[in-house]
């Protein structure tokens, strides 16, 4: 599996240099931005998207039929891109952190307002991959890429959205439950998405490459 | 032991049916597969590889079971579109499939890209048809396998790339103890190399044997022609 996903680093390192320019601006505008956490918190949906793109080039190159030739099992190849991805969205996790901490300390706002956030933001990177890939792996990038694109929509009007219920008086709440409540939040995407990579290894060992 | 034993392999499509495919692999033999464009050679590659599912049949691989993916250790495949990603390098191909293989050869690999003029920093989607095709040669053979499963490689390869894969696949053979199962349309290569051929049309096997078996029984008429011949049904 490590040269799996040696070779889906390369790929991203190549294919994926827009999708790094586009959280690099992200992040340092909401770093810039008082009133509106989208540009904080788009990042880290769209870096799930990272898996899939692979996903697509792979099915370009005809990588898949190629994969069959070595000894490599059907499930490490689906685990490759998830790793991969739980990678991206980690270190992208980590950037927009630090870019809210720091957002936080320049418009005085509440640094555990903040870490609520960045509590809110990783069931929504686990849901993503958890919920698209499955579908990529059964179908193939180019039927799964609509259902896809319609989740990252959704989930991102929540993020977005979700930014006007964490102020005022639910805001308050929130910030007096949210650590208790945050385990459970964090646990459950954690949980789907195991789920989710079963689902995937079940899939993928069905399909057939012509 | 056969190299590879095919027994009543079947795969059926809405427009085409592999069927009843019976086809064995001595070991240490060349065998070339011959059939027209559609006639079922890399369906029966890919059934071989677990890229497709059959629908019946059994395959033996070096003796074992081909469900079990850790046999490929010993395959080595070149596929007519070969399959890298088009942004690797062969210097990157080389270090992806370091760990991939357990026999892998960093000597062998950085030898073969030297002897077949692979360039090592360049991009695979920038390699001409012939420096791809290369490519899927030197990594194949950089894990010491024990049978080549080679599928339309020489096509479209000019005819010095063309003499230096079957330079390759000659040597490679040359021991008795190593296989190769080469399918192609173009059978003057085949001819060159083989020392068995299985003719499929249709996807149904019209024959395999040996080429001193062939040219005793068809009088040394050419396989081109005598595949044409099968395939009209002018002769059996």
């Amino acid at each position: 599996m490590k040269a799996l996903v040696l070779k889906d680093i390369y790929m991203m390192l190549k294919y994926c240099r827009s999708f790094f320019m586009i959280i690099a601006v992200f992040t340092l505008i909401s770093i810039f931005t008082e009133n509106n956490l989208f540009f904080a918190m788009y990042p880290c949906l769209f870096v799930s998207l990272i898996p899939n793109s692979l996903l697509a080039y792979d099915e370009r190159s005809k990588w898949e039929i190629y994969a069959s030739t070595m000894p490599v099992t059907r499930a490490q190849m689906v685990s490759a891109k998830y790793i991969v991805g739980l990678m991206m969205q980690g270190i992208t996790l980590i950037v927009s952190s630090i870019a809210l901490v720091v957002r936080s300390l320049r418009f005085g706002e509440s640094v555990i307002q903040s870490a609520a956030l960045i509590g809110a933001m990783i069931p929504l990177m686990l849901l993503t991959t958890a919920l698209g890939l499955p579908v990529m792996f059964r179908f193939g990038v180019e039927k799964g890429r609509i259902f896809y694109y319609v989740l990252v929509g959704l989930l991102a009007a929540l993020a977005g959205g979700s930014s006007f219920f964490i102020t005022g008086e639910t805001g308050e709440i929130l910030k007096n439950t949210a650590f208790a409540i945050m385990p459970a939040l964090v646990l459950l995407p954690i949980v789907i998405n195991a789920l989710s990579w079963y689902l995937s290894c079940v899939f993928y060992k069905k399909r057939e490459f012509n | 032991m056969n190299a590879l034993e095919i027994n009543n392999l079947t795969k059926s499509y809405k427009d085409f049916t592999l069927s009843d495919l019976c086809l064995t692999i001595p070991e240490g033999s060349i065998t070339g597969f011959i059939g027209e464009n559609g006639a079922g050679k890399s369906t029966t590659i890919k059934l071989i590889l677990g890229a497709i599912k059959r629908d019946g049949g059994d395959i033996s691989i070096l003796g074992s079971n081909s469900y079990d993916d850790s046999i490929k250790e010993d395959i080595g495949v070149v596929l007519d579109d070969v399959g890298f990603p088009g942004c690797l390098t062969a210097v990157q191909v080389g270090n992806i499939m370091r760990n991939a293989y357990k026999n892998w050869s960093d000597d062998l690999y950085t030898d073969y890209l030297r002897k077949l003029g692979i360039p090592d920093k360049k991009p695979f989607s920038d390699f001409s048809r012939g420096t791809r095709m290369k490519l899927g040669f030197a990594v194949c053979m950089s894990h010491s396998p024990r049978l080549l499963l080679l599928d339309e490689a020489t096509g479209g390869l000019d005819p010095v790339v063309r003499d230096e894969v079957t330079t390759i696949i000659k040597d490679f053979a040359s021991d008795g103890k190593h296989s190769v199962l080469i399918s192609s349309h173009i059978v003057s290569d085949l001819e060159k190399i083989c020392d068995r051929i299985a003719f499929i049309h249709q996807g149904q096997l019209l024959m395999c044997k040996s080429k001193e078996e062939i040219a005793e029984e068809y009088s040394g008429m050419g396989l081109e022609d005598l595949f044409l011949k099968m395939v009209k049904g002018e002769m059996q």
